[in-house]
């Protein structure tokens, strides 16, 4: 486009509105097979025989692939290899593949894929991860010899101590839903086998290293054996991560045993079928007050529900562990944080990523604690939230990054007039047939992976010789606009215009592994790597420029498209600096790694400084509830959130408004149905995601402290913006009807 | 055939949940079909007319062969997306004689003789249609995954209603599902389209 100014700009907008981009399955190979996943009636159960002659046989089929053709590890996993990528043994979920079928056409395949039969001896199915805990329970997978995946804990101060000088105890049970990531674009792989033996995948999966890492290991190839081409994709939301890259590991194999390119693409009821989905969370929660309203002790018990493989559930809760009281100051916590295997459907990553579960119980138990102790939930929070300095509950005293909690909920309730909102609420009175009420919500979450994993990310510039800017950094474009954001920090960071900036997509064979693109981590890992590469080669082009103007190495600016020296008003053009450096035989070629601050981790105790920085958010929300039908009308909804430096305004705004429609999602519309371990919503007629005609007028605050802690001084907003609108829906209910629910989605009962 | 004969959109989702498992019903005797024989697709050749995008386009088919399928793998125009396959998503919507149509649920013979304009036919020559330039400017896209059937959705809004208010605008977006979550902004973006196509005509 040619408007370039940053305030609306995005390099694959034109793309996008002309239908021109080119998503997974828009690529295609000459002479490319198609392959299709076959799955079984079972749930829990010991396989026999897969029998795959009929399949083999039909028309159109070229191969049938099963465990039996798995030249590599058929399990594989980022924490455990337990992730068996075609069932071997035994059925462990309903959504286990059981065989792939790779035929001329798609059809053809899908038409042999119910050829497949497939002989097993059912097994009990666990179901509820509190039976799975028991001492005599089923054991899910042997060979791990326990159904719980994992266990976090945080010890800290006396909590006996704390609820005997506490007034007022208060214990509630919690529980929340599934969350499908209902990404628009389901998973869909292309491979082709390349002449020189390298397979070349294209994907619509969010972490290219990772999926090579699980395509590796299927196929038993080395890591340069596989190159994977970073593909536009259709929304992710942390979804495309085990299962996408599963769904390209198969299509890899298939490729590798036909020697052609293959195509797999999901359809939806596929997708929702195998892919993971978010943790439903059991929570009991106690905690004790002084009748002033200081928290003085927490207690606390959370389980979730792995599914069938462990995923990442180790990560999960243990951001669920840390952030277990919110962003209060709580001297005395007890918590107890379990990840259990069962046979339901797998869960795992999913934007928030342990936080919006634990958000809507405390946050609901704050409100609560205020109508004990007659304290206005504004005031009560004050009284506990965390301050410059602050100790958190697992120990570290945030004094390295300006610590914004008042601040944003200062903004949310100025910007919103929440106070006479509030004031509105009928609390279950009201002379017409609406309820109305108001409720906010807020927290502080850590930024990045934290003690989750190691925390490192490169960028190349590499200037051309007509001074035109290619940019690649480790971070994949998620459709969040990371790559515009990349482009717009180098024209910052270099001083020149965005039209010379063109943003290279990734392989995993160019670029070093930086790691995955979650935890809202693009911009802050990302972004750093490329101001540090503009930095060096900053100082890679200033000798240039001063043999040019005979000024100081330390006068010269970049500006304009130009180097200069504004004092002694002498300039030259960034172009002609980039040719000098080419005749001398110079690259202007510079890479930055930004690594990640150092944190620490005591798992026997659960304390240490376990993220490099914070971000501080609050939402609110007024909304109508029906007195006869419970229908709720979602009014208005406001976020702010501390965004460290905002690289593009527009786009963050986006991510806020996108980060409420899914949250409220969250909060009122979706669930999925999923019965003795089969899901019956497998299509958006039964699994509502938030439409056009269900979200209120909605507002974006943005709070700008710029982070010291990193380069680029972004904190990442993708999460945290999607993990508060749910307890400020529960809240303002609460104050609506008079009614609290402690289960999610709200679902209005008996008015 | 029974399926193509749907009108769509359909609007509440009462009715929607309804016909689909009529749908299901009759999907799922053709699967039984397929399952037993094994023999794979049935195919009735048939020769089909049409214009798409303003050209003529003449087709050697299978007729029942869904819209979407036919745009995308025999005619090459990726733009319009598969998003559900069953009606829900508009992600594959089309105009075909003015009405926003989902080609996941019309077959190629329903469209003999008719007209039928996808997201490459908006823009002319390199001038963006009104409704693409505003979405981008409007920035009203993450992924863009849903932009062109929610393109075509509002290009067939504005042909029946020229200057919708916002509530018409959610209502004729409704079953366009957005899980980037950019409706607020794609509200915006039509509102601009509407203006400057006013200002045109
Ligand atoms: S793909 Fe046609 S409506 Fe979803
Ligand atoms: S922009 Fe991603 S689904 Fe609409």
């Amino acid at each position: 486009m040619s408007d370039k100014n940053p305030e609306a700009w995005r390099n694959d907008a034109y793309a996008k509105v002309t239908g021109k981009t080119k998503y997974t399955d828009d690529i295609k190979f000459p002479n490319m097979l198609h392959g299709v996943p076959v799955y079984s009636d079972f749930v829990h159960a010991k396989i026999i025989n897969i029998g795959i002659s009929a399949a083999s046989e039909a028309e159109g089929v070229v191969k049938v692939i099963t465990a039996k053709d798995v030249p590599g590890s058929n399990k594989f996993g980022q924490i455990l290899k337990d992730f068996q990528i075609f069932a071997e043994d035994k059925i462990y979920y309903n959504g286990d593949v059981t065989a792939f079928v790779v035929a001329e056409t798609r059809e053809h395949a899908i038409a042999a894929a119910g050829l497949v039969k497939v002989e097993a001896e059912e097994l009990p199915a666990i179901l509820d991860p509190e039976t799975a805990m028991k001492k005599n329970a089923l054991i899910i997978h042997e060979d791990y010899g326990t159904n719980i995946i994992n266990e976090h804990k945080v010890r800290r101060g006396d909590t006996e101590k704390g609820f005997s000088e506490s007034d007022i105890i208060l214990e509630e049970d919690f529980s929340t839903q599934y969350i499908e990531h209902a990404y628009m674009e389901p998973e869909t792989a292309v491979c082709n086998p390349r002449y020189d033996g390298v397979i070349e995948v294209y994907g619509s999966m969010q972490h290219p290293f990772s999926t090579r890492r699980f395509v590796c290991a299927l196929l038993g190839a080395k890591l340069s054996d596989i190159e994977i081409v970073g593909t536009p994709m259709g929304g992710g939301f942390g979804g495309k991560d085990d299962t996408a890259a599963i769904v390209c590991a198969r299509t890899a194999l298939a490729a590798k045993l036909t020697g052609r390119p293959v195509k797999t693409m999901y359809k939806r009821e596929w997708s929702v079928r195998e892919s993971y989905k978010r943790h439903p969370y059991k929570v009991h929660y106690k905690m004790g007050l002084t009748k002033d309203g200081y928290i003085k002790a927490v207690e606390c018990k959370i389980i979730a529900d792995g599914g069938a493989y462990c995923s990442v559930t180790p990560w999960v809760t243990w951001r669920s562990t840390v952030q277990c009281c919110g962003p209060y100051v709580v001297e005395n916590v007890h918590c107890d944080t379990y990840g259990v295997y069962t046979n339901n459907v797998v869960t795992g990553a999913m934007r928030g990523f342990g936080s919006p579960q634990m958000n809507f119980v405390i946050e609901s138990m704050m409100d609560i604690a205020a109508g004990k102790t007659g304290l206005h939930p504004v005031e009560i929070r004050r009284r506990n939230m965390v301050r410059q300095n602050s100790i958190t509950i697992t120990g570290q005293k945030l004094d390295n990054h300006k610590v914004a909690m008042e601040e944003v909920l200062d903004a949310v309730l100025k910007e919103f007039n929440y106070e006479d909102k509030y004031k509105k609420s009928s609390h279950g009175v009201t002379d017409t047939d609406e309820l109305y009420g108001a409720g906010f919500a807020m927290s502080y979450r850590g930024m990045s992976l934290g003690a989750e994993g190691v925390d490192f990310c490169s960028a190349v510039i590499n200037v051309q010789a007509d001074g035109s800017i290619l940019v690649e950094t480790g971070i994949h474009e998620n459709g969040q606009g990371s790559e515009s954001a990349m482009c717009i920090l180098t024209s910052e960071q270099l001083g020149v215009s965005l039209d010379k900036i063109r943003y290279r997509r990734p392989s995993t064979s160019v670029i070093p592994d930086g790691g995955t693109t979650v935890a809202s981590r693009g911009t802050v890992m990302g972004g750093s790597a490329i101001v540090l590469a503009a930095d060096k080669l900053r100082k890679l082009m200033t000798p240039f420029a001063v043999k040019k103007l005979g000024c100081d190495e330390d006068k010269i600016i970049f500006e304009n498209d130009m180097l200069s020296d504004p004092a002694k008003n002498k300039s030259v053009k960034f172009d002609e600096i980039i040719k000098e450096m080419y005749s001398s035989r110079t690259y202007p070629h510079a890479m930055g790694i930004f690594k990640a601050p150092v944190v620490t981790w005591d798992e026997e105790n659960g304390q240490g400084n376990a993220y490099f920085s914070w971000t501080y958010g609050c939402q609110a929300i007024e909304l109508t509830v029906n007195k006869t039908t419970g229908k709720v009308k979602l009014l208005n909804a406001i976020a702010a959130h501390d965004t460290g430096k905002s690289v593009n305004k527009v786009m963050t705004q986006g991510q806020f408004y996108g980060g409420m429609a899914m949250g409220i999602g969250y909060g009122l519309l979706e669930s999925l149905n999923q019965k003795d371990g089969i899901i019956k919503s497998l299509n958006f007629n039964t699994y509502r995601i938030p439409r056009s005609t269900d979200l209120p007028e909605m507002k974006a605050v943005i709070i700008e402290n710029v982070d010291p802690n990193s380069p680029s001084g972004a904190k990442g907003i993708g999460e945290p913006t999607n993990e508060l609108m749910a307890p400020a829906i529960a809240n303002a209910v609460f104050n609506a009807t008079g009614k609290r629910y402690f289960k999610l989605p709200v679902k209005i009962t008996n008015k | 055939m029974l399926l193509s004969q749907r009108v769509i959109p359909i609007k509440t989702f009462k009715i929607k949940y309804i016909l689909c498992i009529f749908e299901i019903v009759i999907l799922c005797k053709f699967n039984h079909k397929f399952l037993k024989t094994g023999k794979g697709i049935p195919s009735m050749k048939k020769t089909i007319n049409f214009k798409l995008n303003g050209k003529p386009v003449t087709l050697d088919a299978d007729g029942g062969r869904k819209l979407l399928w036919v745009l995308r793998t025999d005619l090459g125009l990726t733009g319009t997306k598969y998003g559900c396959g069953e009606s829900y998503c508009g992600a594959c919507t089309v105009i075909v004689n003015n009405d926003a149509v989902r080609s996941c649920q019309i077959s190629v013979q329903d469209v003999q003789d008719k007209d039928v304009i996808t997201i490459e036919g908006l823009i002319k020559g390199d001038k963006l249609h009104p409704l693409q330039k505003a979405f981008a400017e409007h920035d009203a896209l993450q992924c863009g995954y849903c932009t062109p059937g929610m393109i075509m959705s509002a290009y067939s809004l504005l042909k029946k209603n020229s200057s919708p208010s916002v509530r018409e605008i959610k209502a004729g977006l409704e079953d366009n599902l957005c899980r980037c979550g950019a409706y607020k902004r794609i509200i915006s973006a039509v509102q601009t389209a509407s203006a400057e196509m006013k200002g045109v005509n």
